[in-house]
């Protein structure tokens, strides 16, 4: 046995507690291309200027251009239609550490989603709210682009961890893998319709506790109805500004299993780059990634 | 290692209202079990104090304060934090001043990451982007402005310098960081810990604790660079040779079983990756050495490890 990822890997694989917590689950469905799950990275330079100022006009712009790609509407009122039906109880699920979500990219969300119909007062923010999510009937989930120092990565399967039914401790270090089925309990389940992950900044390592140092602008919003598509690309990304930060491959420390693991344990989507249709719209520029 | 101490927010509160009315203008006072309490400026530049009691976090109620990463504090032996917010206009400064069981465990937690530019504020600093990180004594503080400028920046160095000027500069960094070799060590990379979330968080070995580590564990990594080679060395001292036999026997035999291996006392093999990983085991230290092209620089590192000065094992 000579590498020690893919031992790890095994012993993961046959822990009996993954094994049935997948057993009962479904894959959800997504908006595809071919069978490939549809991902859009949207940027745009003027985003986030100096100061971290961020320019709310240019964010509702990228929140618009990014339904459209991923649901192939022509318009975003379409789009949001096409995510969100008027009679829905729509929960948005932000992040406040790190890398907070940015108040203009969830004003554009909610206009969105008022667009589709659904009035004021059935839209809220849910996060920490476990019996509000567990009201809705739609989430849309918009965490902040980061890493974490107990989870790996800290962005789209961890952004659900205090809807669990377990202590959010009970997911750290190895047990990131377990992330996953979080998404599978009920006050969540079946109900997230799109995954808008905000990467105006980004956090590359360290995390939860803020660390400036480790924090760009990358000017950014990745969005997906799979979340696993979602959080691939969010950690390929990553990935990549570790290595152009250090001149060399930089693994995230704890390995980030729960990726895989919500793929192949949990049925909750595609982490094979293969799979998934890149969709990148915008600025190029620092893009790390390649469509 | 030994459990924190949880300070009752009643009681803590209580003893605040009476340092505060009894002496005015103190800085450091003795408090509950002679613990020293500190007592920041009113206002710092532009900024001013929020409230003159600082928030109070125990081993109990950190899990909510963090927000998700309370288990790094408290495999320090943490015994309390308080939290002071300074504001001015939109922008704030918030102060952390976390107490840990020795001054070891205070620099333990500085070492999970060090680095940074050094400001000479207490017994080692660290800052970069609008955070300060320092440990002074048995604490650990972290000072982050909201917003990097010219003045949030004097404004922090100024409430690190407030601080570490009520603290004694006692105690050092842990003694089995110098068994670390010297040639070829990054400074920055040198981290000292006890637990297996702790390494996990630094370098992914395997989801099972092959190495036994635990609160009875001390250890210590670092990073090295030699004539265009690199490596990292891992150290752990247990607390007797049986416990340091038996983690070098898992941990061959989780992550190394069918790799060949030279004989005893520096085990080196080559894994799939084309890495080379060494192991030592003599007496109640195991040293690994790992992340490494270089057959000769693991040997080097582990042979240069010294374990016993003048015939006693360290």
């Amino acid at each position: 046995m000579s590498d020690w990822r893919q031992v790890t890997r095994r012993d993961f694989v046959r822990d009996s507690t993954l094994a049935a917590l997948a057993a009962g689950s479904v894959r959800f469905s997504f908006a595809a291309e071919g069978d490939k799950s549809i991902v859009a990275l949207v940027r745009d330079e003027k985003a986030i200027g100096a100061g971290n100022v961020v320019d709310a006009a240019t964010v509702k712009k990228m929140v618009e251009e990014a339904v459209k790609a991923v649901t192939g509407e022509s318009n975003a009122s379409a789009a949001w239609k096409k995510l969100i039906k008027p009679n829905d109880v729509v929960g948005l699920v932000t992040t406040s550490a790190i890398t907070p979500t940015h108040a203009e990219v969830v004003a554009a969300v909610t206009d969105g989603i008022k667009e589709a119909g659904v009035p004021a007062d059935r839209i809220q923010e849910v996060q920490r709210k476990k019996d509000a999510a567990a009201q809705c009937t739609a989430l849309i989930s918009i965490p902040g682009l980061k890493t974490h120092r107990l989870t790996g990565m800290g962005t789209v399967m961890k952004n659900y961890i205090m809807f669990g039914s377990q202590p959010a401790r009970s997911f750290h270090g190895e047990n990131n893998a377990k992330l996953g089925s979080i998404w599978l309990e009920p006050t969540v389940k079946g109900k997230t319709r799109l995954i808008l992950v905000d990467a105006l900044a980004g956090a590359y390592e360290g995390g939860p506790q803020k660390d400036p140092k480790y924090v760009w602008n990358y000017n950014g919003l990745i969005a997906s109805t799979d979340p696993v598509a979602a959080e691939t690309i969010a950690l390929k990304i990553i990935m990549a500004k570790r290595k152009a930060v250090k001149g060399e491959e930089w693994e995230i420390s704890p390995a980030p299993l729960c990726v895989a693991a919500a793929d192949k344990e949990y049925k909750l989507g595609t982490s094979d780059p293969a799979k998934i249709a890149l969709k990148a719209i915008g600025w190029e520029k620092d893009i790390l990634i390649s469509a | 290692m030994k459990s924190g101490k949880i300070r009752g927010p009643f009681m803590y509160h209580t003893i605040w209202i009476l340092v505060l009315l009894l002496t005015p203008g103190a800085f450091l006072m003795a408090s509950e079990g002679n613990l020293p309490r500190l007592v920041p400026p009113d206002r710092v530049g532009a900024w001013t104090r929020s409230a003159p009691a600082p928030e109070a976090v125990t081993a109990e109620t950190i899990f909510d304060y963090m927000n998700g990463a309370a288990e790094l504090y408290l495999a320090f032996q943490f015994r309390g934090l308080d939290v002071w917010r300074y504001a001015h206009n939109d922008t704030t400064i918030t102060v952390e001043a976390y107490e840990m069981g020795s001054p070891e465990e205070a620099f333990g937690v500085l070492s999970q990451d060090l680095g940074g530019e050094h400001v000479g504020i207490g017994q080692e600093s660290l800052y970069a982007g609008g955070l300060l990180r320092f440990w002074q004594g048995r604490w650990f503080f972290r000072i982050l402005a909201e917003v990097e400028t010219a003045e949030s920046r004097a404004a922090v160095l100024d409430l690190g310098r407030a601080l570490a000027a009520q603290i004694p500069a006692e105690g050092r960094r842990p003694k089995l960081l110098e068994l670390l070799p010297r040639e070829g060590l990054t400074s920055e990379s040198i981290h000292y810990f006890h637990t297996h979330l702790c390494l996990n968080s630094l370098y992914f070995f395997a989801v099972e604790n092959v190495l036994h580590l635990s609160g009875q564990t001390n250890a210590v990594m670092g990073d090295y660079r030699l004539e265009n080679q690199s490596a990292s060395l891992l150290i752990v001292q247990y607390p007797n040779a049986t416990s340091a036999t038996m983690a070098r026997d898992t941990f061959r035999a989780k992550l190394l079983a069918n790799l060949a291996l030279t004989p005893e006392p520096i085990e080196l093999g080559r894994l799939e990756s084309g890495e080379w990983i060494g192991l030592r085991l003599d007496g109640r230290y195991l040293v690994l050495a790992f992340r490494s092209r270089s057959r000769d620089l693991c040997e080097r590192l582990l042979k240069a490890v010294i374990l016993t000065k003048r015939g006693t094992q360290q």
